[in-house]
């Protein structure tokens, strides 16, 4: 009976474990062809040049794609909790709990990935379309873009206040270690005080400390010997009853 | 691997015994907590999270029964460190208990910075609602404690937030508390257009082109320099163009900025909003002629 158990549920977790292998191969496609697709998506949006019909086209198809992972990842997470259950009836098998693991790992990675992609397609997709426009409007731009020297300047000067800005929070960071060493130093100089006076006190201490040992063991031998004492009273009472 | 597991249910099961049994000499709960130590030591060694993190939690228990609430926190720290592979509302929970016991204990810069590892936790799971209420509640315990680098760091955070939640005026007031900071510090002066700005795109999502003019009016009486900066510049034209109600000046307002300074995402957001708005406004009006 318990044989027969025990081989319906090896079975189970092995079909179980294929199909979740399956999925695992097909997340990793689709997930790279998402990747591809939020690239093609990026190169189109910074070019401007097709504003008509690939954006609506890629959206779709990225819309269709999100949806597919989405499915894939519930379905995978229901087929590592069914995995999980299996493990727990079946009984402690070290090599089991291992590949639930992994498995549970694969997973968080998967998600995390889709998580990323995801919202990079996102920026990029409001990106493109806040700065949507008519095609003229653009040639006429990079004509006049591209030909003054201020847009130059004003695209350097932009540059170095990005600049400013990472080196702010350089400063700010160094700001707050500063912050917490002084703390430190603080407190060491506290412990620094501390020991030096109890330094100073060593001797009291350790003749203070001489006295709770010995104080100590008086109350052991006495506990001891309260402890024979009635042992000894009561068998003597048993021996004379 | 498996040794280390199987030396880590050793130790807790004599942990537990020596807690069920009756101690003669010495405490209990001394030896317990050294034991349950021991085990979740060598249950992260085997990489098993789950038993770890439980395993930190009944170690905190034990030192809450010796009354050391310092180490209970710090147990319940690395509870939440081991759960957050795993379980991220568990890992949660553990550093609010965190958080309780050091602010009971007094030493609240170690509860501002759990706080913050909570509103980060949340961020990653991009639940944006309770990133902002723990961002703001580390940003309160930070400025308790005078560390002001911090604490604006976290007000920018929720200035960030709140204006994706659609809380204009709260982001509005944390940025331009921030630049007034700013403009004090010879170092992060020249960041405060920065801060002007996001403040002023706040002030466009609102949709009040009267208040944004006061405002730029303000910031120029806050920060003389700000006037002839491209970021007053760009701020101007776009009210200017709302006024008008015209899309395509917008459009073009932005693409001019965009192509010196790229927009990150969070401005992309809140302009696209702007946009949207526009456009809805723009369709009313010609349906109404």
């Amino acid at each position: 009976m318990r044989d027969t158990n025990l081989e319906l549920q090896e079975s189970g977790w092995e079909e179980l474990r294929k199909e979740a292998r399956k999925i695992e191969g097909d997340l990793d496609v689709k997930l790279s062809s998402y990747a591809k697709l939020g690239a093609r998506f990026t190169q189109g949006g910074s070019g401007y040049v097709d504003s008509g019909s690939p954006p609506i086209g890629s959206s779709r198809s990225w819309k269709s794609m999100e949806m597919e992972i989405q499915s894939l990842l519930e379905k995978l997470l229901d087929i590592n909790d069914s995995m999980s259950r299996c493990a727990a009836s079946a009984g402690p098998a070290t090599s089991v709990t291992q590949k639930l693991a992994r498995h549970r790992d694969i997973l968080h990675e998967f998600t995390q990935e889709f998580r990323r992609i995801k919202g990079n397609i996102n920026s990029m997709r409001e990106h493109a379309e806040l700065l949507s426009s008519v095609r003229d409007d653009i040639t006429d731009f990079k004509t006049s873009g591209s030909m003054s020297p201020r847009m130059q300047l004003l695209r350097e000067r932009a540059s170095i206040h990005g600049n400013i800005s990472h080196i702010d929070d350089v400063i700010s960071q160094a700001q707050a270690t500063r912050a917490v060493l002084g703390s430190q130093r603080t407190l060491f100089t506290d412990v620094q005080g501390k020991v030096k006076v109890l330094g100073d006190k060593f001797p009291m201490i350790r003749s203070l400390l001489g006295s709770i040992r010995r104080r100590r063991s008086r109350d052991t031998l006495i506990l001891s010997a309260v402890i024979a004492a009635c042992t000894l009273f009561l068998i003597i009472y048993w021996l004379s009853k | 691997m498996a040794d280390q597991l199987s030396k880590g249910e050793e130790f807790e099961k004599k942990a537990e015994k020596k807690l069920s049994g009756w101690g003669l000499f010495g405490s209990k709960y001394e030896d317990a907590a050294d034991l349950f130590d021991k085990a979740a030591n060598c249950f992260k060694l085997a990489k098993s999270w789950d038993k770890a993190g439980a395993t930190y939690l009944k170690l905190a228990s034990c030192h809450l029964k010796l009354e050391s609430k310092h180490e209970a926190a710090q147990a319940h720290v690395d509870a939440a460190h081991s759960y957050k592979k795993t379980n991220i509302n568990e890992s949660v929970s553990c550093l609010d208990q965190a958080v309780n016991l050091f602010c009971d204990i007094g030493r609240l810069s170690m509860a501002a910075r759990y706080l913050k590892e909570i509103a980060e936790l949340y961020e990653g799971e991009q639940n944006i609602e309770q990133a902002l209420v723990y961002y703001e509640k580390s940003a309160d315990f930070f400025q308790n404690e005078e560390v002001t680098t911090s604490a604006n760091q976290c007000k920018q955070k929720v200035a960030q937030f709140a204006a994706q939640l659609e809380q204009y005026q709260k982001s509005i007031e944390i940025y331009e508390e921030i630049a007034r900071q700013s403009l004090n510090n010879n170092l992060l002066k020249y960041g405060v257009k920065g801060h002007l700005l996001n403040a002023g795109i706040c002030q466009l999502c609102k949709g009040d082109v009267i208040a944004v003019t006061n405002a730029l009016e303000r910031y120029q009486e806050l920060d003389p320099t700000f006037s002839g900066t491209r970021e007053y510049r760009f701020l101007a034209d776009i009210a200017a163009a709302i006024d008008e109600e015209d899309v395509a000046k917008f459009t073009d307002v932005v693409k001019e900025f965009d192509s010196m300074t790229p927009l990150d995402s969070w401005k992309t957001t809140l302009l696209l909003r702007v946009k949207e708005k526009l456009k809805a406004k723009e369709l009313e009006e010609d349906d109404l002629t």
